[in-house]
């Protein structure tokens, strides 16, 4: 042995990882190699040295005490979002179930159909243009298997996202298929070039959107994906099955077995190597302070790509009695033009954080790529704000259900409680014009008072003149409305935890809203 | 045994997104990962920021989580990732303001390899932690910072040379 083969072993040795043979090998040379006996016993020491500064490093006392407030804390903040995603979730539904035929139930799912035709209309446009510019590219790369053609029709990238277009054609007619990302995606290239971030379970994949397509049984998608590290690669997709499209138009019940987990599959092997070329984003550093009741906002960051414009902000909450939850930001106006919320539509759905009392967040509107703003106003529309107001209703299980128990002066009614796992509760609310709330933060719990649950929830914006909308025929277009204010009226919980039987539930307070409509000015260098 | 079958029982709800449970686990294994941060980042109330924000994002993307057994690698990569860019982000904000020196515990001063390890560069330092720290396998780390075991191998190796160097040079000042 050597002293380079030697150097190479002494990790293994320290740690008493080498065999029997390589050890005793590597202790000849050790005792014959002066240089090498010296580094190995300065390395014994320094790892002693290490091991019992380790041992030093004790956890301070009020450690995880402080870890759990803050985390109670973001969650507190957080709810706000996770209300976004439940109702998310009942739009996607709905997405499900209109595109699937033309034959439209009722008036407002007519009303949703013409929206989202002309959103994917919108999407068609701007790909268009991201070609035209040299921002994206046509492609025609399909791939068939078990006679299904899957084609991938253009991509467009930047540092913020990937868009991969995507149309799948059942030859044999008979069905629609789409592709779900969670089940049977895989990118093959995945550890080389993405951000090792979240592994091993990380999927680039981060999102889709279904598209309109006239054609019965072809389907037409896009896949949000997490920006490449490299600007100039590819993306190695492969499908190994595909969801089927199950949806009769109209029919809640099929609507619902989507949420139930009830898919068709079919199987096959469609592969694609799609090329991708990244073009920066234009980043603006920005430093504007605004205040909202009394608590600054600070902007931070405008990210303007070609895909999405993202507005990076923080802000404190100097009242811990009724706390900014969530900021709308409607509007970002340049040169008089207005580009919108996106909602999650534009793919990449802003990130939120706490850090050291402040809350940061981001915004995501369409793109102002082509624009090339030098200044561009904030429309702060209304925030949000939660209210702590606690009450605790036992729910009495020697009577039958309904029950119901009053709030604030308002009557909400346990409707149906069906024990399982998860136990499936439904929970109603009464609308009244005067209700002092918008929507309630609750919980369920067990006998132990623990439980965790999830909800999906349905209601109606109310808007500035007192007009009802339904929630899921405007979620995502609540800039069509004149400050529409957000009401829960129907819960469909899903509760979790001990013995799935939950005893009662707590209400830890309830939200409002508050419009401002201020318009805050900045200007980009 | 006994720890394993909470472990799974604790993973069921950790996958069901029961924050409690997620908080307990790391409140089980909290010395372990308060020694990672602590020496990542030296800063009581950064380390402190890291477990919150590895608790939100476990808690929020566990459905990613593929196979249970990679429950903990996956956690600990979210772990250092978290170190990782809250140390950056320090680092760009000293630059701009050098004179923020919070936090310079009586702790630092007693530990002094520990002190030695934010001279290293970021890929030894983050291998060194988790070996003699955290006490991990040269192939669960590579599992964690996704690296063939060879690597880890060779920066374990290299990471503690270049170290002595630096303690050295200290000495000798």
């Amino acid at each position: 042995m050597n002293c380079r083969e030697s150097q190479e072993q002494l990790i293994d040795y320290l740690e008493g990882n080498l065999d029997e043979i390589s050890r005793i090998e590597l202790e000849l040379h050790l005792q014959g190699c002066v240089g090498c006996q010296q580094e190995m016993r300065e390395l014994q020491q320094l790892v002693a040295a290490l091991e019992s500064d380790s041992e030093r490093i004790q956890v301070p006392d009020d450690f995880m005490k402080n870890v759990r407030t803050k985390v109670a804390k973001s969650q507190e903040s957080s709810r706000k979002s996770y209300k976004q995603r439940a109702m998310i979730g009942l739009v996607a539904m709905l997405f499900l179930t209109v595109f699937v035929g033309t034959a439209v139930a009722t008036n407002s799912f007519a009303s949703v159909l013409d929206w989202w035709k002309d959103l994917s209309a919108k999407q068609d446009e701007q790909t268009q243009d991201y070609v035209q510019h040299g921002l994206g590219e046509r492609l025609n790369l399909a791939a068939e298997s078990n006679g299904v053609k899957v084609t991938i029709t253009s991509v467009v990238a930047d540092d913020i996202q990937t868009l991969i277009y995507y149309e799948i054609d059942d030859q044999n007619k008979g069905n629609k298929y789409m592709i779900n990302y969670s089940d049977g995606l895989k990118i093959a290239n995945q550890d080389q070039d993405w951000k090792r971030e979240d592994h091993p379970a990380y999927l680039p994949v981060t999102n889709h959107l279904s598209l309109y397509s006239k054609t019965d049984h072809v389907y037409k998608g896009r896949l949000g994906v997490a920006p490449m590290t490299t600007d100039v690669g590819s993306i190695q997709l492969e499908l190994s099955k595909l969801e089927k499209v199950t949806q009769t138009p109209g029919d809640p019940d099929t609507a619902q077995s989507v949420s139930g987990g009830k898919k068709e599959f079919v199987a096959g092997d469609w592969r694609f190597d799609i090329p991708v070329k990244k073009h920066p984003a234009i980043v603006h550093k920005i430093h504007v302070e605004t205040k909202i009741d009394g608590n600054p906002i600070i902007f931070d960051k405008l990210t303007i790509a070609p895909t999405i414009t993202v507005l990076s902000y923080r802000y404190r909450n100097e009242n811990p009695d009724k706390s900014m939850e969530y900021i709308k930001i409607s509007s970002l106006e340049s040169k008089g033009k207005l580009v919108y919320d996106q909602f999650g539509l534009g793919g990449y759905g802003g990130s939120s954080r706490y850090e050291k009392g402040w809350n940061s967040a981001e915004a995501t509107f369409e793109s102002l790529y082509f624009e090339k703003p030098t200044d561009v106003k904030i429309h702060i529309d209304s925030a949000t704000f939660s209210v702590s107001k606690h009450a605790k209703f036992a729910i009495d299980s020697s009577k039958g259900l309904p029950q119901s128990f009053e709030y604030l002066g308002n009557k909400l009614t346990i409707e149906q409680m069906e024990i399982g796992t998860p136990t499936k509760i439904v929970m109603t609310e009464e609308l009244n014009p005067n209700r002092a709330y918008e929507m309630l933060d609750y919980h369920f719990y067990d006998k132990d008072g623990h439980g965790g649950s999830g909800a999906s929830i349905n209601g109606y914006y109310i808007d500035k003149k007192g007009d009802k909308y339904k929630i899921g025929d405007y979620l995502l277009r609540q800039n069509e409305l004149d400050h529409p204010r957000m009401f829960s009226t129907e819960h469909h919980i899903e509760f979790s935890g001990g013995n799935n039987v939950p005893v009662g539930v707590e209400i830890e307070g309830y939200k409002v809203t508050s419009f401002y409509d201020k318009v805050v000015g900045i200007s980009l260098d | 045994m006994i720890t394993s079958i909470s472990d799974s029982t604790m993973l069921k709800k950790i996958k069901k997104q029961d924050m409690t449970a997620v908080i307990e686990w790391f409140d089980i294994r909290k010395s372990k990962f308060y020694k990672i941060g602590w020496a990542y980042l030296k800063s009581h109330h950064d380390v402190e920021d890291v477990f919150h924000n590895t608790i939100i994002k476990v808690n929020e993307k566990i459905g990613q989580l593929k196979e249970d057994k990679y429950f903990e690698s996956w956690v600990t990569t979210i772990f250092i990732n978290e170190c990782r860019s809250i140390y950056r982000k320090r680092k760009q904000r000293e630059m701009t303001s050098p004179l923020d020196t919070e936090d310079s515990t009586p702790l630092e001063t007693k530990l002094e390899v520990l002190a030695e390890l934010d001279q290293l560069d970021e890929k030894y330092k983050e291998m060194i932690i988790l070996k003699y720290l955290k006490g991990y396998s040269q192939e669960e780390i590579a599992v964690i910072l996704k690296l063939p075991v060879g690597t880890v191998k060779s920066r374990l190796y290299r990471g503690l040379i270049l170290l002595r160097k630096i303690i050295e040079e200290g000495e000798d000042e």
